[in-house]
């Protein structure tokens, strides 16, 4: 039997153990622990994440052959769509290319990016990160953007460490990012993630008009973080007339919980 | 010989228990990926009077959710201190009658220390060192589920376990000569 003195000797010994530990890794003689308690752990992780991205299509089941049929007339209609609005990028490009040409205006898009591999995914139930294998030796800083396919943005360096970062993803409670979107009125909002379910663009003024379908990208307004980068696109629109602003839900441009490769933006 | 194969079979059970939680919360979908497995296995331990095995694997499993969380380094593990420190507490002083209404309340009030320490610390640890800027209201409310959730777990798995274990010793029968 555990007696009571025993039981205060030892909660003392285990309080002691910890402000050692936290003492030790701020004054950055932990180091070597914890990588070698990452190189131990981390196969596994970036195992859980490979099972979990397979997973993840079984999840996303159809309950029933009327939802499946809706699913995909969407799916048709959104190709349809897509189609048009490819032929109109490709008719936007060129007259972009000739105004640029008439204004001398250099493109300048010479952003330097670290590219970085998935090894893990959040190992605490609240929160909705990634864990890539680049650190605070290949020049990742905390709030750095990062991005995935072509400039699609995904979240932000939360933790920078030897070998390693966590990303907060944009679906994460505590992720914001300034945001516009592409309507008539340019509105400007910020992009913020719904309890790891939903991402929410909020502050968007009520006399605005935001549409379902209007892709949403980054506004430049924040340090670290250029304008044009792609979020996602309106899914719904929550504007309720006791409200000083209306929502937006998002669809995120990439699944965020599929993520593989990743860019960190270090300067652009 | 014995003692040492003992301590390597319980190192094994804390490291499996840690392997399940990164699984629980990478693979399961919501709401099952907001169980905290560690502070239900830390509860059954305090229930089942394994002191020792809780508190000697409190800072190793402490230390090992600190490797790959986005909170700054010990806030997870002074949280889960403090959490103990009051359940065991609780344990010894208020909730004694080791019914299942006891044990529930009890992990309640455990999961909720150790998220309002812990939100508590990440505030401050975030202010001091100038990490990013953290909603602890936001924060707050994503734990809800978190603590409800390893409640019900912890009560769930010590009613199970109570099935299984005898709950007078006939040792002490004896001992007593009822």
């Amino acid at each position: 039997m555990f007696r009571r003195w025993e039981a205060k000797t030892g909660f003392f010994i285990a309080g002691a153990t910890i402000v050692a530990l936290v003492c030790f890794n701020y004054l950055g003689w932990l180091g070597w622990l914890k990588n070698a308690g990452r190189s131990i752990w981390q196969p596994f992780m970036a195992k859980t994440s490979e099972i979990n991205i397979s997973l993840g299509d079984r999840y996303a089941f159809f309950k029933s052959k009327e939802d499946f049929f809706q699913a995909y007339r969407a799916c048709e209609t959104g190709l349809a769509k897509e189609k048009f609005s490819e032929s109109r990028l490709k008719l936007l490009e060129d007259e972009n290319l000739n105004l640029k040409q008439l204004l001398n205006f250099r493109e300048k898009n010479n952003f330097t990016l670290a590219t970085a591999r998935v090894v893990g995914r959040n190992a605490e139930g609240t929160e909705k990160t990634v864990v890539i294998d680049r650190g605070e030796e290949d020049g990742l800083k905390i709030n750095q953007p990062v991005l995935a396919g072509e400039g699609i943005l995904v979240g932000k360096i939360a933790k920078t460490e030897k070998g390693i970062a966590v990303v907060r993803l944009l679906n994460d409670s505590q992720s914001k990012a300034a945001a516009m979107a592409l309507n008539r009125e340019k509105s400007l909002g910020v992009v913020e993630g719904g309890y790891g379910l939903s991402v929410r663009m909020n502050f968007i003024p009520r006399n605005e008009v935001i549409m379902v379908g209007d892709q949403i990208i980054t506004s430049g307004l924040e340090e670290n973080i250029p304008r044009g980068l792609l979020i996602g696109e309106v899914a719904a629109v929550e504007n309720e007339t006791y409200r000083p602003f209306q929502e937006a839900v998002l669809t995120p441009a990439v699944d965020l919980s599929k993520l593989f490769w990743l860019d960190v933006l270090l300067t652009y | 010989m014995r003692r040492l194969l003992k301590w390597l079979g319980q190192l094994a059970l804390v490291l499996a228990i840690y392997a399940v939680q990164i699984a629980v919360s990478s693979l399961l979908p919501f709401p099952a990926s907001r169980f905290n497995l560690i502070i239900a296995f830390l509860l059954w331990l305090l229930f089942f009077d394994e002191r020792r095995l809780m508190l000697w694997s409190l800072p190793l499993l402490g230390f090992l959710t600190e490797l790959f969380v986005s909170t700054p380094f010990g806030a997870s593990l002074i949280a889960l201190f403090f959490g103990l420190l009051a359940a065991d507490w609780l344990w010894s002083n208020l909730l004694t009658n080791r019914s299942l209404s006891s044990v529930f309340f009890l992990s309640l009030a455990t999961a909720a220390i150790y998220s309002a320490s812990f939100i508590t610390l990440d505030y401050l640890f975030n202010l001091t060192l100038r990490g990013p800027k953290i909603n602890p209201f936001k924060l707050l409310m994503d734990s809800g589920l978190e603590i409800l959730l390893t409640a019900v777990l912890a009560a769930v798995g010590f009613g199970l376990a109570s099935l299984f274990l005898k709950r007078l010793n006939p040792k002490y029968l004896s001992e007593k000569k009822i």
